[in-house]
């Protein structure tokens, strides 16, 4: 067994899964490299870091918030009949979650949700009133569905996506008809390098990182699309 | 106690104590920025005591970051916050982190309106801001990241990789590997020593005085102007855009300038003898003469000056014009 | 304080089986709007649910993607047809609002309170609250994805197989992914580990 084969079933071996010949090889190995025992020495701590993180507790208040958001969907469905047309409209506007959302009173009393929605209607803002019955618990956090500075920015994130969407499409024919010229063999590894630079964008958080992964992908094809001599399976 | 605790928990004293916000109403007349918005400057320094500062990463999604490298050894950060009222200030934050590897962290965040059970009102992304002009020591090498913010970064020694969406990136007096990326933000580089890589997609990318092992710049849609490029290795590219390039192309090196639709125009100056190669679907000037007619998938080639340790030149449109000239 | 509240809390263990007995009673009551049931029930998930939320989108957005969870539970409860465990199904529902969160804006972390200048040491009760707090850092700079398999794997205790149900993928597939998300932890906590390795904590 040499470092890189450990490296990939370091994993396995600490999980447990290797069978004993593969486990004595992984044993076999980290006698002998030092290298290797510090890797295995890391992973097991970062086991023990993760599975001894606190435990995150759920706050007293979550599920009268939980119920009171119940009560008012029910509200809600009850009224959907009347609402229909108006609904449909407003739930597009309302963030993240379409649940009327709620300012709840003191125990007991009646409270009134207001919601409104900048921009929904071609001139003035929509008020839109739905009573709910408090919980009889401590009242959970205000939350006003207005258009705020996080969605602007949610928004830019999408429109960002979006750019660099039409970019690779158009940048894809271009590729694909250079790749159309290359060998089956170079052809296939700049598929496998194209899906996997796909992929970084798919599991990348939003932001800068998703950005970076964009950037990956299009000058990758630019490349191609260039004709450069772009190397395969790796590389920036 | 460990010697890393103590160290850790000297530099969360030193942040603690160095920060010293302060808070004024623009309407008082001192810090106008509109009716009723609030202004909070807080300085404070960042870094574990006593360790040299390694990495510093800035990652500011709410305005812009002007990063100075200087003589000293400590991180000092101006946070200036701007928002309409004092309840949308509370949701303006800036984080820092600081690592006894000698590595910095800080974040800007604009948190939700309901967090902490407090109820506050919707702002315009517009309405609030943070900016952060952030001192470091040359050494430290340079994290930046901006959304719409310009992101500026001067005098640092051991490189930087900077990414922006839509706002500029400038980099001046800069040693060691640059690393830029934007989407639409424009990119400016002036006195760069080192390898450089940028890439934009409908920013335009400005070179002024690069030297190096490499400068590599594509842009999608935007155009690439340089001046003064004497880097090793050049390679400029674009799809759409078109590519001035005035440089100085060294012994042994190369200069490879290619757009798919728009112009290609490079003109080099030196004592270096260039061996050229152009080819275009438009029209191809070679050294101020009209050459013979060239087409995308046909080289034109010629060679100048000396033959040792000639730099190797390729000036290519797929659908434009390359024109190509050597001036003193 | 901190520390004993912790001590005390059972971790979640990966029997989700063991709780299949009363399922179906607690279903049905729940379906009927049994309130007790109901609140049993959430009580019975809240803590796994509102740790995996916590862990994925971080504390300023997990109370309220808790709360998105229970609601689509119990909205959802009447088509739940019972071909996957109560808990999976839960868990399942939790990832995707976790992960939903997640794409919509990029995580934000907490270390502090309100005015963050001052990053004042939390309350963190863990055996090095240092390294929590550089795991957490850590998790947070890691992909959405990864970051979920490894809470559920490493930070819940849950099987490969209990993950592959939840993230709805096959087994090689989770432990693929951990593995890479485990390298990802590595080269971020790089010299973090390395530092914890020195017996007395001597600084390198």
């Amino acid at each position: 067994m040499n470092c890189r084969q450990l490296a990939e079933q370091v994993d396995a071996y600490l999980d447990g899964d290797l069978d004993e010949v593969g486990a004595s090889a992984c044993r076999g190995h980290l006698r002998t490299c030092a290298a290797c025992r510090d890797l295995a020495d890391q992973q097991t701590r970062l086991r023990a870091a993760l599975a001894e993180l606190p435990p995150a507790e759920p706050p007293a208040h979550l599920w009268a918030a939980i119920d009171a958001r119940l009560g008012a969907a029910e509200i809600a469905d009850s009224r959907r009949g009347a609402l229909a047309t108006g609904w449909s409209r407003l739930v597009a506007w309302l963030r993240p979650v379409a649940w009327p959302v709620a300012m709840v009173g003191s125990a007991g009393a009646i409270a009134l949700a207001v919601v409104q929605l900048r921009g929904a209607a071609p001139s003035q803002p929509l008020a839109l009133r739905a009573p709910v019955v408090a919980p009889a618990a401590a009242a959970p956090p205000v939350r006003l569905a207005l258009r705020d500075a996080l969605d602007e920015r949610a928004d830019l994130e999408r429109e960002a996506d979006g750019r660099f969407r039409q970019v690779v499409s158009e940048l894809l024919p271009l590729a694909r008809a250079e790749v159309a010229t290359w060998a089956p063999r170079r052809a296939q590894a700049f598929a496998h390098d194209l899906e996997r630079r796909e992929q970084a964008v798919l599991v990348a958080s939003p932001g800068h990182v998703r950005e970076r992964a964009w950037h990956d992908l299009t000058s990758y094809l630019e490349r191609v699309a260039l004709g450069e001599q772009v190397a395969m399976g790796g590389g920036r | 106690m460990s010697a890393l605790r103590a160290l850790a928990a000297s530099a969360l004293a030193g942040l603690t104590a160095l920060a010293a916000p302060a808070v004024a109403r623009a309407d008082d007349g001192t810090d106008g920025d509109g009716d009723g918005a609030v202004i909070e400057r807080a300085e404070f320094e960042a870094g574990v005591v006593g360790r040299p500062v390694g990495e510093i990463t800035i990652d500011n999604s709410l305005g812009d970051v002007r990063i100075e490298g200087y003589d000293g050894s400590t991180v000092t950060v101006i946070a200036v916050k701007h928002a309409p009222d004092a309840a949308s200030l509370r949701r303006l934050r800036v984080e820092s982190l600081a690592n006894p590897d000698g590595s910095v962290r800080l974040t800007t965040l604009l948190t939700e309106r309901g967090s902490g059970g407090a109820e506050r009102p919707a702002v315009a992304l517009a309405s609030v801001r943070v900016d952060l002009t952030i001192k470091v020591p040359r050494a430290a090498t340079i994290s930046g990241r901006v959304t719409t913010g310009r992101l500026e970064v001067e005098n640092v020694d051991a490189g930087a990789d900077l990414d922006s969406s839509t706002g500029p990136i400038v980099v001046r007096n800069v040693a060691g590997v640059v690393f830029a990326r934007s989407l639409a933000g424009s990119q400016r580089f002036e006195e760069v020593f080192g390898s450089l890589d940028s890439h934009a997609v409908d920013g335009d990318l400005a070179f002024d005085s690069v030297r190096g092992a490499a400068l590599t710049a594509r842009a999608y849609a935007g155009d690439i102007d340089g001046r003064r490029v004497a880097s090793k290795q050049v390679r400029l590219s674009s799809i759409s855009g078109s590519i001035d390039l005035e440089a100085e192309p060294q012994a042994g090196g190369s200069v490879a300038v290619t757009s798919l639709r728009g112009a290609v125009d490079v003109r080099l100056r030196g004592a270096v003898g260039v061996a050229v190669r152009a080819r275009a679907g438009g029209r191809v000037t070679l050294a101020g003469a009209a050459a013979p007619p060239s087409s995308a998938d046909r080289w034109i080639e010629a060679r100048y000056g000396a033959r040792r340790d000639r730099a190797a030149v390729q000036v290519e449109s797929r659908f434009g014009d390359v024109s190509f000239a050597l001036v003193q | 304080m901190a520390s004993t509240a912790v001590s005390d809390i059972p971790r979640p263990r990966a029997d989700l089986a063991a709780a299949a007995m009363d399922d179906a009673t607690l279903i049905a009551a729940c379906r009927r709007g049994d309130a007790r049931a109901m609140e049993l029930l959430y009580h019975q998930y809240k803590r796994r649910v509102f740790g995996l939320c916590h862990r994925i989108v971080g504390p300023v957005d997990a109370e309220e993607v808790a709360q998105e969870v229970f609601v689509r539970v119990f909205r959802g409860l009447a088509g739940f047809r019972g071909d996957a465990q109560l808990g999976t199904w839960i868990y399942r529902l939790a990832v995707n609002c976790a992960l939903t969160q997640a794409g919509k804006q990029r995580r934000r972390q907490e270390v502090g309170d309100d005015h963050l200048e001052e990053v004042a040491a939390p309350p963190v009760a863990s055996r090095d609250p240092r390294l929590s707090r550089r795991v957490e850092a850590a998790m947070a700079e890691l992909p959405a994805g990864y970051r979920a398999i490894l809470v559920l794997h490493d930070v819940e205790g849950l099987s490969h197989e209990e993950c592959a149900a939840i993230m709805d993928c096959r087994v090689g597939t989770s432990k693929s992914q951990l593995h890479k998300a485990r390298m990802r932890m590595r080269e971020l906590l790089g010299p973090a580990l390395a530092a914890e390795r020195l017996p007395g904590g001597e600084a390198p």
